[in-house]
């Protein structure tokens, strides 16, 4: 046992980091463990790139209401890595969607989400036979990497250390009220507090108490990255609410993103059901084989001018769900403190910019200092 | 574009299919699996009442590419096979019947599309050749639809086509498309192929009595007439302006009959008024009234004729082909121990 630290973070995507960031002020000094060479390298990165401004839950307005609230504290301290260069459109499809036009506007008025009918030039871009409605919305991209990068300063500057390619394997009680941190390499820390921020592997750190542990389904997902036309260079298109597409800039890598609700997700299990899948390993073994000549010829039945995409690349990763949320699409963030070692905390990661509630709880529901 | 690179559509609606799909599921995509490397198979449920949804889920966790939807409930075959077009992505989209059309005749009917077509017809040997009294009235049948409506149709119909996208998006433009679905190709106009297959051998007898299958024939024969064609309301105008001639004809010959004749006996002219003038009342207000109809029908509301419940998609472990060989790393994982 070498070091006793005032709290380790476990998981170093973007919750973890900035978590660590915050807990440096209060209980330092803080370690990052990250599996991966890079931080920010799996799900933080592997995703739609979207802050969230609300537009998104139409069926639960508790998500939307947060998510307004959290994207302006992003915006201030990540200004840099918010891209806000493109037009966000959002359509109501006519067949098979969950929500209406009226109960949309309503949605949107009462939570006083600005929106407005989309010019006419972006309004030709979509088959109104399919399309009911399209609405300009004030809505941004993140750009992951730079958002590493801003993470990786912050990191230093509050003087936390971080270990790459490091996994925790076991958490287990020291006598006197410690934690000990097992890695995979056999070496081990000590802490006061332990922060367990791995989003899929959230469950499978080795030590943890079974009872109360957050229920979790997973998802192998496909993000496809591709070229757009033209006409859809400065515009993210999003299509609510239910089986439909949507498609919007990628900054990390001057794309855009393309996902589909129905095509995006390869497989899906609950964890509970499939407790021998580890989503590390299905991520692994998993034959990527790619969606996206579904998700487009979806979508240009709704968007003609889809079929001008190219696809260049697709990123996969385990999307994390925990499983209430299946019924409203509400993304709260799972906290649960663990039954037999109450000092480690493990955080479900929703959506990129709800990290602010997370801070809340530390700072006001555990007695850190 | 290759073979291998068409996006194909396989749209079949069942109903009560728990004996046999699950088998012709897999028989289906043991087809499209080698042959394609992009499809998709859409399933309409049509209200089935035994486990066949629940048999549809257990494949759907082992075979890629297949979609199912639901309907609330039991509406015609061919309203349920319009919900799978509406859903269909394929560039192109065959339509068959599980039952009856053999699944190894697709990638024919891709490769005769390819060829330049957008519509090809799969049709049975035995309604081709006319054999049977069914068949025959059948064909009958056919050519007086494609007199009334001025378009060409194959020898025969059958359940089993392939259409090209544009020729599913100009079915999917008209709001009573599940009426006219069995000859909406040959009403689009565009240019078709066939191919003959024989229907399958094994196929049992359905249980349903001959006289309710010759009902429902003419029923569907109706539908069709009178969904396809305004002609018959046109027709009805017609018969009622002949019949108000008719009555004005014998009001005249009842006057005629009173003035130059003696002896008529009392009250056979002022009843025999009456009822030519009634006759001529009721036919002018039936034949405005059909001419109005007409108009009507061609402006007819749009609503929805179905309603899907719920859909669901395959949800499968996709292994790599080198997983049958057993690396000491991956059982670890598999096991979840660290």
């Amino acid at each position: 046992m070498r070091v006793n630290y005032g709290a380790v973070v476990i998981g170093g995507g973007f919750y973890g980091c900035f978590i660590a960031v915050h807990l440096a002020r209060l209980i330092a000094p803080v370690l990052v463990v990250e599996r991966e060479d890079a931080l920010l390298s799996r799900a933080s990165y592997v995703n739609q790139a979207r802050l969230h401004n609300g537009y998104h839950y139409p069926r639960s307005f508790r998500t939307a209401a947060s998510s307004r609230q959290n994207l302006s504290a992003f915006r201030n301290i990540f200004e840099e890595s918010v891209d806000a260069s493109f037009e966000a459109l959002y359509c109501v499809a006519r067949e098979g969607s969950k929500v209406s036009r009226a109960h949309f506007e309503r949605f949107c008025r009462t939570l006083g989400m600005p929106l407005r009918e989309a010019p006419q030039r972006l309004q030709r871009l979509f088959d109104r036979r399919r399309i009911d409605a399209v609405y300009a919305a004030e809505e941004f991209a993140f750009d992951a990497v730079r958002l590493r990068e801003a993470l990786r300063s912050q990191l230093a500057a509050a003087q936390v250390e971080v270990r790459m390619r490091t996994e925790a394997r076991e958490v287990s009680a020291l006598p006197g009220g410690g934690i000990r941190v097992s890695f995979v390499d056999e070496e081990e820390v000590s802490a006061d507090w332990v922060f367990n921020c791995t989003y899929s592997a959230l469950n499978r750190l080795a030590g943890l108490c079974p009872t109360g542990a957050p229920r979790m389904k997973h998802q192998l997902t496909e993000v496809a990255l591709v070229e757009v036309p033209d006409e859809l260079r400065f515009v993210g298109v999003t299509i609510i609410d239910g089986p439909f597409f949507s498609t919007m800039p990628f900054p990390a890598r001057k794309l855009h993103s393309f996902t589909h609700v129905r095509y995006t997700p390869h497989f899906t299990w609950e964890e509970s059901a499939r407790p021998e899948l580890d989503p590390a390993h299905v991520l692994r073994i998993h034959a990527k084989q790619s969606n996206f000549p579904w998700m487009v010829r979806d979508a240009r039945r709704y968007m003609p001018c889809a079929r001008d995409i190219r696809h260049v690349d697709s990123l996969f990763e385990v999307k994390t769900l925990l499983l209430q949320t299946d019924v409203d699409d509400a993304r709260p963030i799972a906290l649960h403190r663990d039954a037999s070692l109450p000092r480690v905390v493990s955080i479900l990661g929703g959506k990129i910019d709800n990290v602010f509630d997370v801070l809340q709880f530390i700072d006001t529901e555990l007695d850190l200092v | 574009m290759s073979r291998r690179e068409v996006f194909l559509s396989v749209v079949v609606a069942i109903r009560d299919a728990e004996p046999w799909i699950q088998k012709r599921l897999f028989e289906l995509a043991a087809v499209l699996k080698p042959e394609f490397d992009y499809y998709e198979v859409v399933i309409v449920d049509n209200g089935s009442r035994d486990r066949t949804v629940e048999l549809v889920a257990e494949v759907q966790k082992v075979e890629k590419n297949i979609q199912l939807y639901v309907l609330v409930r039991a509406r015609t075959h061919e309203i349920a096979l319009t919900a799978g077009l509406d859903h269909a992505i394929g560039d192109f989209t065959a339509v068959m019947d599980l039952v009856t059309d053999p699944p190894d005749r697709l990638p024919e009917l891709v490769d005769r599309a390819r060829a330049g077509v957008e519509i090809v017809y799969a049709l049975p040997s035995a309604r081709v050749r006319r054999q049977g009294t069914y068949n025959r009235l059948v064909g009958i049948f056919l050519s007086l639809m494609a007199r009334i409506n001025e378009i060409d149709v194959p020898r025969a119909t059958s359940s089993y086509r392939l259409l090209s996208r544009t020729v599913v998006n100009y079915i999917l433009e008209s709001a009573d498309r599940h009426r006219t679905l069995s000859i909406a190709p040959a009403l689009s106009g565009y240019r078709y192929d066939t191919i003959e297959y024989d229907l399958r051998s094994d196929v049992a007898e359905s249980g349903t009595g001959m006289a309710r299958q010759a009902l429902y024939a003419v029923h569907r024969a109706l539908d069709l007439i009178f969904s396809s064609s305004v002609r018959p309301l046109r027709l009805i105008t017609v018969f009622s302006l002949g019949i108000c001639a008719i009555a004005v004809l014998y009001a005249v010959y009842v006057v005629i009959v009173l003035l130059f004749k003696e002896n008529v006996a009392s009250g056979w002219p002022s009843l025999s008024l009456q009822v030519s003038g009634l006759f001529f009342l009721v036919c002018i207000v039936l034949a405005a009234m059909s001419e109005y109809l007409l108009q009507v029908l061609e402006t007819t509301n749009r609503r929805p004729i179905y309603h899907v419940a719920r859909q669901s998609h395959s949800s499968t472990m996709d292994y790599r082909q080198d997983l049958n060989v057993v690396r000491p790393q991956d059982l670890e994982g598999a096991r979840g121990g660290r």
